[in-house]
């Protein structure tokens, strides 16, 4: 009797999730055209390939959607001027309406109408190292652009110690898991983060952080390797974009943080620190400063036109929606600082 | 804490359904009251003092009525108390609701007709849910004076059955001779119950969550156009027809789905009002706990239809101006009373040009019910302008633009209109055609069926839902 008990309840459990699962892929196939039996997450976005990963072309997620060169916006205009933001999810664009990422408003800064098409791609992609230059060589060759604006997230490079661009390119597989391929679980997640209290997800994050501190090391600060490795790559990137002929541009890092870590702003330390376990609070505010110390470096080595983002881009909620990324208005403030330089650097 | 809040569903009633079941019934009452009003106080904590000051008074009056009915007191005795107990509670509900309304229509008129008052208005917080914990605590009174109801002797038993936080804010109001019993008494939990209440809490959610919720900003942009044209109004009121449905019957069902199983029964407030052919029909199943209660504390004492036509029709009207300013202190819900009243009327007088016509159509099997319904759900959509409107020019301006209904009608937001209701439609299909409100009762639908029926309800839930939007019906 108990057995039959159990397989009906697991029966009409599996009933219960094939029914969640099969609304969840009618949901998206109605509302955002998706294909019935593909996976469907932000994942879809992006292909292995010789440069790692890239962008796969006119693949569409929820609000993301690349143009046929796999890059996410609109078709560039053939006979416009190209300029290429290069960078990690910050550029790319998380959090903003579509339409509000900085490369976009920046697009729409620097065409005041009747004057000659310039088209900003956005090349980002989430999570990216500055190392990849065969990435980046390739994007600026298909583009033939002018300018590169190169906006690097120090953070991708925890854990990290030798520069990537003089390690040889392997296609990063792909690795959707089991339980990516039912719909249902992404939902899920993004309704529990929406809708459950800061201070429940802030337990959750601590208990992820404290589970990987129990067993592992934790660092107070990265070591100076990683901040080399992050220079070296970066100057790679630079060499790399000026050697293709254009021009480049290095903006600092601005978080939600600023300068100073705030006794208010821990939960939302936390919620980063959530990816980067292995590294203590105040070691992030650290990275920044040195990782942003760097880049004027790299790009006072190099020659190159710099803006300090993290002056102009002030913390807190206004221009960040979480620790890096940025709401509409942070991301048009971006714009707005970024759009003089590249003028200036189109006009040289 | 609203019914749709995560508070609510994921603090409050865990810990109110943990705590509930693990008591006996006395300690279950006194943990009700507890849970019950800090329901109410997370509205205002102030707000408590008029609802103990209600309930209070009619407790001790009701006393005072039955020991004057057990000792002889003469007639006009208790037919002060009774009066006290009435002008009280009217009173009470009078200065939080209408004082302003009347003050300033009183300051308008003395306008018009060239005096220029210096009259103020006060600035009044309008305590939530007044307007029906008012009539639950009047219709105690009243029961006890006519001698159809004992008085409790218990007040935490009275102030439990007057507060209890599934019906206080929106209804259906419960009448004390349905739910002092439940009170007084230790409650059955049954499996069936519970099964029967989550029914009913989960559609309540669907109708709310993602129909009302869904249909609002189509009903805010209609009811917002400065110039609407009639394509405009008559998606508008369309949407609105089933946003109000949904909205107020959702809440209904969770009200009464979380009572089911806590082990209370309350009266039904909603059944199938969209498919009524007749304007009294259609009272016999919108809002039936507010209805009724017109019918026999109102309508009733004023004569109902015992009289001539003239008193009945009379009566009728009074009854529905008054329901409509019920509802909220402003012209259009007078407007919206009146109108009901006038339709009411207008059905009493047509009756036999209507038999007539169901005579001379009825050799077409289903053409005169069709032609019934129809026409009626029109003048119920007309009704719902007037109830949604926020002003008599908007009343003007919408209506004038009826003349041309499909005038540049927009067809992608009548399409959205009816998908989203199309499941109610076919929901409420099934109940007419099975003739049962509980559409995935157990004894009938496979329990395979049941679990792809919920789960489909409940994704809807969680994914599909619009903006969080309160009740509507919380601001009466």
């Amino acid at each position: 009797m108990r057995v039959r008990t159990v397989a009906s309840i697991a029966g009409y459990s599996l009933v219960a999730l094939l029914t969640f699962d099969t609304c969840a892929r009618i949901d998206d196939a109605v509302n955002d055209g998706a294909r019935f039996w593909a996976p469907y997450n932000i994942n879809t976005l992006f292909q292995p390939s010789e440069f790692g990963r890239e962008g796969k072309p006119g693949a569409r997620f929820g609000k993301w959607s690349m143009n046929s060169l796999g890059y996410r916006g609109p078709e560039p205009d053939p006979a416009g001027i190209n300029i290429l933001a290069f960078g990690a999810s910050e550029t790319f664009g998380l959090y903003e309406d579509v339409g509000n990422e900085y490369p976009r408003v920046l697009e729409r800064l620097l065409n005041p109408t009747g004057a000659a098409k310039i088209n900003v791609i956005n090349m980002a992609l989430p999570g990216v190292r500055i190392g990849r230059t065969g990435y980046l060589i390739n994007g600026i060759k298909r583009t033939s652009a002018k300018v590169v604006i190169i906006y690097p997230s120090p953070s991708n490079y925890i854990g990290v110690t030798e520069p990537l661009c003089r390690k040889p390119t392997y296609r990063i597989p792909d690795t959707t898991s089991i339980v990516e391929y039912f719909r249902i679980s992404g939902k899920m997640e993004t309704l529990l983060k929406r809708h459950l209290p800061t201070q429940v997800l802030t337990l959750l994050r601590e208990f992820s952080i404290w589970q990987y501190s129990h067993t592992r090391e934790v660092i107070d600060r990265v070591p100076d390797s990683t901040i080399s490795a992050f220079a070296g790559d970066l100057e790679c990137a630079g060499r790399a974009a000026q050697a293709s002929g254009a021009e480049v541009i290095f903006a600092t890092h601005a978080t939600y943080f600023g300068k100073k870590l705030m006794p208010s702003d821990s939960a939302m330390m936390t919620s980063w620190r959530r990816f980067y376990p292995e590294l203590r609070d105040s070691g992030f505010i650290d990275l920044e400063e040195r990782a942003n110390a760097s880049i004027v470096a790299v790009a006072s080595k190099l020659g190159a036109n710099f803006i300090d983002t993290r002056e102009h881009i002030q913390g807190g909620s206004k221009n960040f929606a979480d620790f890096v990324h940025f709401t509409n208005d942070g991301a048009a403030s971006m714009a707005t600082i970024l759009s003089p330089l590249v003028l200036e650097a189109l006009s040289r | 804490l609203l019914f749709n809040s995560f508070e609510f569903i994921a603090v409050f009633l865990p810990i109110v359904l943990i705590a509930y079941y693990l008591l006996s019934h006395r300690a279950q009452n006194a943990f009700l009251v507890l849970a019950s009003v800090a329901f109410y106080a997370s509205w205002d904590w102030r707000f408590i003092f008029p609802l103990l000051f209600t309930s209070g008074l009619d407790y001790w009056i009701s006393k005072r009525l039955e020991y004057g009915a057990n000792h002889g007191w003469p007639k006009k005795r208790n037919q002060k108390f009774l009066t006290i107990s009435i002008v009280s509670n009217l009173t009470l509900l009078g200065f939080f609701k209408y004082f302003n309304f009347f003050t300033q229509s009183l300051h308008d008129l003395l306008w018009q007709v060239g005096f220029n008052t210096n009259i103020q208005t006060l600035n009044i917080v309008l305590p939530v849910a007044i307007s029906f914990y008012t009539f639950q605590a009047l219709s105690y009174t009243i029961d006890v004076y006519r001698g159809e109801l004992h008085a409790t002797n218990s007040f935490w038993e009275f102030f439990l059955a007057v507060l209890y936080f599934p019906h206080l804010v929106a209804g259906p109001i419960q009448r004390a001779s349905l739910l002092l019993p439940q009170v007084t008494q230790p409650r059955v939990i049954t499996a069936e119950k519970i099964k029967e209440g989550v029914h009913l809490i989960i559609w309540g959610f669907v109708k709310k969550v993602y129909m009302a919720d869904n249909l609002s900003p189509i009903v805010e942009a209609a009811f917002s156009d400065p110039s609407p044209n009639g394509g405009t109004t008559t998606i508008g009121v369309l949407a609105f027809c089933f946003q109000i449905y949904c909205d107020f019957s959702g809440y209904t069902d969770i009200a009464r789905g979380l009572a089911k199983i806590m082990g209370f029964e309350f009266s039904l407030n909603f059944n199938l009002p969209y498919i009524s052919r007749n304007p009294s029909e259609f009272w016999r199943r919108w809002h039936i706990s507010l209805s009724s209660w017109l019918r026999d504390y109102l309508y009733k004492p004023l004569g109902g239809n015992r009289g001539s036509s003239w008193t009945t029709n009379r009566n009728l009207l009074i009854t529905m101006l008054l329901g409509g300013l019920w509802h909220g202190a402003a012209w259009n819900f007078v407007i919206w009373g009146f109108y009901h009243g006038v339709l009411l009327i207008g059905h009493r007088l047509a009756t036999p040009v209507l038999s007539l016509g169901a005579r001379s159509l009825g050799r077409i099997p289903g053409l005169w019910p069709v032609i019934c319904w129809l026409t009626m759900f029109i003048l119920t959509c007309y009704g719902w302008l007037l109830f949604r409107a926020s002003s008599i020019d908007q009343i003007v301006n919408m209506t004038a633009s009826l003349v041309h209904p499909f005038e540049e009608l927009d067809w992608k937001s009548l399409h959205r209109v009816l998908s989203l209701v199309s499941p109610l439609i076919l929901v409420q299909a099934i109940q007419w055609k099975s003739n049962t409100l509980y559409f995935l009762d157990p004894r009938r639908v496979p329990t395979a069926a049941r679990i792809i029926s919920y789960s489909i309800m409940i994704y809807a839930i969680l994914f599909l839902g619009g903006q969080a939007q309160s009740f509507v019906y919380f601001q009466f």
